[in-house]
């Protein structure tokens, strides 16, 4: 998958762009998280999203929030939980949302036939 | 070199150590636990779904669901469940072409890629479990000392059996976590073949 390289500038300046050189697969502490991104960022990859170009942004995010994202996929590497991020926001689940839902409810006299 | 032979798989058993049958364990002894649950892509069973329609999944395992985006996965098994009811629904009954087309919406959501199936391999040792359990638990009596009714009864049963194995030993070859309502047929399986590769539930 190729790489997008996201870091907070400190003089918030706008936004850069380059070229990443190659493959970069973060690795995550927590192992649900790195499956699941590892997934999103295929997907990405596949429906050709991701374009093999990182742009070097600079953006205030709540500490807070970036230490329960850090926590979450288990990684201290700023790039790497805002890629994450950023890859599990755009990619739900549909099969997920859908199962969560009040969708398509079996009739209450289903019976298992095998 | 040449590959490994199914005959690998049932090597491992020893099928005639098991000569009692097994008993129920109390719910302490299960893994109920959903905090405890191994960090694995998840794979549903066809309790799982029916639960989910009659509001009686527990809440902690919606949760784990929830948690687990992008790594739920169906088994081939289950998709069969739900498909012999599509062609098994009676024409005639008002109320088919409903339940048709709710059973045609679970499998629109099953992406290819996220549905796995057992190998041949997993054949196998399913088969083998199925028929180990069948002797224990009383479903090895000859067929000439069964009436018509309780033959075709004893074999509906190792075919319950041999799904729920198949299931089962699907998810320990993918190395995934089973979630399962089946209680009762797990509990079994997870004796004569443990692993970590299993959750259940009691629907609420």
């Amino acid at each position: 998958m190729p790489a997008a390289e996201v870091s907070q500038r400190k003089d918030g300046s706008g936004l850069a762009r380059r070229r990443t050189p190659g493959r970069k697969v973060p690795v995550f502490r927590n192992k649900v998280a790195q499956l699941q991104i590892s997934e999103a960022l295929r997907q990405l990859g596949a429906g050709g999203v991701l374009t093999g170009q990182a742009k070097k942004v600079s953006a205030r995010i709540d500490h807070g929030l970036l230490a329960a994202a850090a926590r979450k996929v288990g990684s201290d590497n700023t790039t790497e939980v805002l890629q994450a991020a950023l890859a599990a926001f755009v990619t739900p689940d549909p099969f997920v949302a859908w199962f969560l839902s009040d969708k398509d409810r079996l009739p209450a006299d289903f019976e298992r036939a095998l | 070199m040449p590959s490994e032979t199914i005959g690998a798989v049932t090597n491992r058993y020893t099928p005639t150590r098991h000569v009692v049958p097994f008993r129920h364990r109390d719910d302490a002894a299960l893994p109920f636990t959903v905090g405890a649950a191994p960090a694995l892509p998840l794979l549903l069973d066809m309790m799982v779904y029916i639960d989910r329609s009659a509001g009686k999944l527990p809440q902690p395992i919606r949760g784990l669901i929830a948690s687990r985006q992008h790594l739920v996965y169906n088994c081939g098994v289950v998709c069969a469940e739900l498909a012999i009811s599509i062609g098994l629904l009676d024409p005639s009954d008002g109320r088919t072409p409903g339940a048709i087309a709710t059973i045609q919406a679970h499998l629109d959501q099953m992406e290819q890629d996220r549905c796995v199936s057992p190998s041949a391999s997993a054949w196998t040792e399913a088969a083998l479990l199925a028929g180990v359990l069948a002797r224990t638990q009383g479903l090895a009596v000859p067929k000439k000392a069964l009436s018509a009714d309780q033959e075709c009864c004893q074999r509906g049963r190792r075919r319950e059996l041999l799904l729920d194995a198949l299931l089962y030993v699907t998810a320990v070859e993918q190395d995934m976590l089973l979630l399962s309502g089946n209680v009762r047929h797990m509990d079994l399986l997870l004796q004569i073949r443990p692993s970590n590769n299993l959750l259940l539930y009691r629907p609420t």
